[in-house]
């Protein structure tokens, strides 16, 4: 876990990248953006997608095309972190839109865990299937709170909800968790402190 | 950070996590992808205000409205001319105002958070 002086580094690091690309046209600024954030963004964006490994890299190559294009509109008020992690949930969300209007709709078989993570100990596939249980919404700020590490406002940023919101799913998704876990021995109930 | 998440719930949530994905060759991909140059949006928006203003002048000059109005103006606000472009004016600013607010709805247009 990063403290609070690494994030503010990173985070100046990031606004002097983004003021050499913007002011000078600075492609190897870009390519060091790129490279530190790549790998939560692709993160972000294999969990959104439920392992669809090609479907989440198509989607991060976009979300870092669009972020080259759109970069003069990063005012610096958000990391630049949680620009891209917005940028690329729209571009998911855009993806889902798309495939919903087409033909069919695979509906994913939210009891049926994942080839991607066969491999995965039993625990992790267990946590995995209570996670795939929940509603999209309660999956979505879940991953952004919990796994990327935002805070709540951030992953309302991201998200686009309302912060209360953001906060009801992350208190539902964690209480229905939390049962589901005990009901299958993943955590004795006394840990939950029950 | 995250307060209202217990403990044992976020540790099993990051513990599946996984972390950050390797790069394996993507930063090349997506750097082969990029434009050869940034777009640079301002010059075009700036002739087309332009453009805008310059349109407006020259109709406005050959209609009377502009004198019309003066003239009304001076001899009272309640004017009809005056009206009319006072009208229009807030039109114009209903138009400017449904298109910045699409602005910041586009993706990422605006960062509403303090770091």
């Amino acid at each position: 876990m990063t403290c609070v002086g690494d994030e503010s580094d990173a985070a100046r690091d990031d606004q002097a990248l983004v003021a050499r690309v913007l002011l000078a046209d600075d492609r190897r600024a870009f390519e060091q953006l790129l490279r530190r954030h790549q790998g939560m963004v692709r993160a972000q964006l294999r969990r959104l997608v439920r392992g669809n490994l090609a479907e989440a890299d198509d989607l991060a190559q976009e979300t870092f095309l669009l972020a080259w294009r759109k970069l003069d509109q990063f005012r610096g008020e958000a990391r630049f972190s949680t620009w891209l992690y917005r940028i690329a949930y729209s571009c998911f969300l855009q993806a889902r839109r798309k495939q919903r209007a087409g033909a069919e709709h695979q509906p994913v078989d939210l009891h049926e865990p994942q080839n991607w993570l066969d491999e995965r100990a039993d625990r992790r596939l267990d946590v995995e299937r209570a996670v795939q249980s929940l509603s999209a919404p309660e999956q979505a700020v879940l991953l952004h709170v919990a796994q990327l590490g935002l805070s709540h406002e951030e992953a309302a940023y991201v998200l686009g909800m309302p912060l209360g919101t953001v906060k009801s799913h992350a208190r539902r998704g964690q209480a229905r968790l939390r049962v589901l876990l005990a009901d299958w021995n993943v955590i004795a109930d006394k840990e939950f402190g029950r | 950070m995250n307060d209202e998440l217990d403990d044992d719930i976020a540790a099993l949530l990051r513990d599946g996590f996984g972390g950050p994905v390797p790069d394996e060759g993507f930063c090349d991909r997506v750097m082969q992808q990029l434009p050869a140059k940034r777009h640079n949006r301002a010059w075009p928006t700036l002739v087309g205000i332009a453009s805008g203003v310059a349109a407006s002048g020259i109709s406005l000059m050959a209609a009377p409205v502009m004198a019309s109005a003066w003239d009304d103006w001076l001899a009272g606000p309640s004017a009809q001319s005056v009206l009319a472009l006072m009208a229009a004016g807030l039109g114009l600013s209903i138009l400017a105002l449904a298109w910045a607010l699409a602005e910041v709805q586009d993706t990422g247009a605006i960062s509403t958070l303090k770091v």
